[in-house]
């Protein structure tokens, strides 16, 4: 930065400090202007709109910052080009302000003239270009038409036509209320401010579009270079960092409802099937944000954006794969199978253990021609004992049995003193307990 | 809608082959007018059944109103009968609504419709002519009717 750079930074400044308090003075003047430039009765009483607007001799400094940054030409951030973006993103919404107070003061001053043209020019540079053209004289709509062709080139073919209709009717029904002369300077006064602000814009703009790379590399290897640029143009990056990332599809949307927000245009979402927009906008307004607040933190390089941009690519590939055939699978047929349990070590002990007992067998016989035993038993039944106790019974000891298992075994032979293998000499337990006694 | 899937049986020459034809598998034929509502709700529930019970059972819809050649034979009157064969013989199924020759009151399960054909294949595989099913429909047929 030379010294002469800085030099004219500090005059900048000093500038700066003037205006400020040029504007805290107007401040509250201008407070009750803006709602009674709405509201105001008689806009005679008013001299001039300039009066109205103490961002003008703001934002024409600012336009000489940007002739000087132009002058420069550098592909890196200078200071005066920072100076110049934060200025302007928090001039942005003053900005809004001021233009959109001034659509309504025009339209509402020149609805007399012509009422329903707010109604079929929604776009406000259009509605201004054409007060611009035909001033005052409806009448002369016509002959702009016919006579010079390019003067309505800007607007399409259906609404001249729809223009040219009420201009018919509002002629026959001769309701057209022409204001007087100091009105009709006011209202064109105020139409050339609203240029001049829309001049600045897109000056800012292209300002932006050049020295996007270096304000914000994150967003424009996300998004690429134009809807970067737009989206700072439009909220500046500090507030793009803090903006919700539902609000980021939005952004540049006009009233027509119709049309679509900046984040429309960029690549990876221009390249997509419409059934996937949605989630592919809904992906990247998320990443917005972040790469915004990546930008803000002054990281010099676009490496995360273009880490995100390449994995929502992959992810919408993903998604946008036609689904697997999956195949029901049949059923098996019901075809019964015999159980499959035979035999075998395990379900042999089973049965043995769950058969019928010996005592049981006994019971159930009865011997012929004889009386059998019966008892009587809690539930006060009469049961027959048959062939129990007449029929010497074998092998009572295996038959329902106490099922143990093998470890529980061992335990209890060693205490019965039973010899086994390990124990072969020491005789029993217990004698073993009070031999160590 | 992918009741349309099913495969149609135009004509009674076509009804008899699909009788005839399936040697190993349970022909199931649901005979009625297609523009019924209850006759639509089965057909989706067929639909749904049919890749499910391929292995053993073969599902073919055939309109009354087209072929009307089995209507007096098979007492076809309903809006919606569903008919089941094994081999060319008539398999009878006892709903408990009275009537074993045929299932002609709407299902709202797909399982219950697939657990009765598994039963049907079941009963007909062992040579049975007459099953009963897994449930009784006594009381919702009965419902159906007082409607």
């Amino acid at each position: 930065m030379s010294l002469a750079d800085s030099l004219l930074d500090g005059f900048s400044d000093d500038e700066i400090e003037l205006e400020s308090e040029i504007q805290n003075d107007s401040h509250e003047m201008k407070k009750f202007n803006i709602q009674d430039l709405l509201t105001i009765p008689n806009l005679n009483s008013i001299s001039s709109i300039h009066d109205y607007c103490p961002i003008l001799s703001k934002l024409e400094e600012l336009e000489q910052k940007l002739k000087m940054s132009e002058l420069e030409k550098k592909n890196s951030i200078s200071n005066l080009d920072t100076s110049i973006l934060t200025e302007t993103n928090h001039m942005i919404n003053d900005i809004y302000i001021y233009f959109n107070t001034l659509t309504s003061f025009v339209k509402l001053a020149y609805a007399p003239v012509w009422p329903d043209l707010s109604n079929i020019i929604k776009n406000p540079l259009f509605y201004i270009k054409i007060v611009n053209i035909i001033k005052f004289d409806i009448k002369s709509f016509k002959d702009h038409i016919i006579n010079v062709n390019d003067s309505f080139n800007f607007l399409t073919k259906d609404i001249i036509l729809s223009l040219t209709m009420s201009l018919n009717f509002l002629i026959k029904s001769n309701h057209s209320v022409i204001p007087n002369n100091h009105i009709q300077q006011l209202i064109l006064e105020a139409c050339e401010i609203m240029t001049n602000i829309n001049d600045i814009q897109l000056r800012f703009r292209t300002f932006i579009t050049k020295r996007i790379e270096a304000i914000a590399p994150n967003l424009t290897s996300l998004v690429g270079t134009t809807v970067a640029s737009q989206l700072i143009a439009t909220t500046g990056l500090s507030t793009l960092a803090s903006t919700p990332a539902c609000n980021i599809p939005s952004l540049g949307k006009s009233t027509n409802s119709i049309s679509f927000g900046y984040v429309y245009n960029c690549d990876i979402i221009k390249n997509i099937s419409n059934d996937f927009k949605k989630q592919a906008i809904r992906q990247i307004s998320s990443k917005i944000v972040l790469c915004a607040r990546i930008d803000q933190s002054g990281i010099q390089n676009g490496n995360m954006g273009l880490k995100w941009k390449e994995e929502i690519q992959k992810r919408l590939e993903k998604q946008m794969l036609p689904p697997e055939n999956v195949q029901i699978k049949p059923l098996a047929k019901p075809v019964d199978m015999k159980s499959k349990k035979r035999g075998g070590r395990k379900f042999k002990k089973m049965r043995e253990r769950m058969k019928m007992s010996e005592v049981e067998k006994a019971q159930n016989k009865m011997a012929f021609g004889e009386e059998e035993l019966t008892k009587t038993d809690a539930f006060g039944e009469e049961i027959g004992l048959g062939m129990l106790g007449k029929t010497s019974i074998r092998n009572i000891e295996n038959v329902r049995s106490v099922h143990v298992t093998k470890g529980t075994k061992n335990t209890l032979d060693k205490f019965s003193g039973k010899i086994t293998k390990n124990s072969e000499n020491r005789g029993s337990k217990l004698a073993e307990l009070l031999e160590r006694k | 809608m992918g009741s349309v899937f099913l495969q149609n049986l135009r004509t009674g020459w076509h009804v008899d082959q699909a009788i005839l034809s399936e040697d190993d598998r349970l022909v199931v034929i649901r005979f009625g007018e297609p523009s019924n509502r209850e006759c639509m709700l089965m057909d989706e529930l067929l639909y749904k059944a049919s890749p499910l019970v391929q292995q053993f059972a073969v599902i073919y819809t055939c309109d009354t109103s087209v072929v009307k050649d089995f209507n007096e034979m098979y007492e076809l009157y309903d809006p919606m009968t569903v008919m089941f064969f094994y081999r060319n013989k008539h398999m009878m199924c006892d709903f408990g609504t009275g009537n074993n020759n045929k299932l002609n009151f709407p299902l709202q399960d797909k399982q219950e419709l697939v657990d009765i054909l598994e039963v049907i294949y079941r009963g007909a595989s062992k040579g049975k002519g007459l099953v009963t099913a897994p449930k009784d429909y006594s009381y919702t047929n009965n419902a159906r009717r007082d409607q």
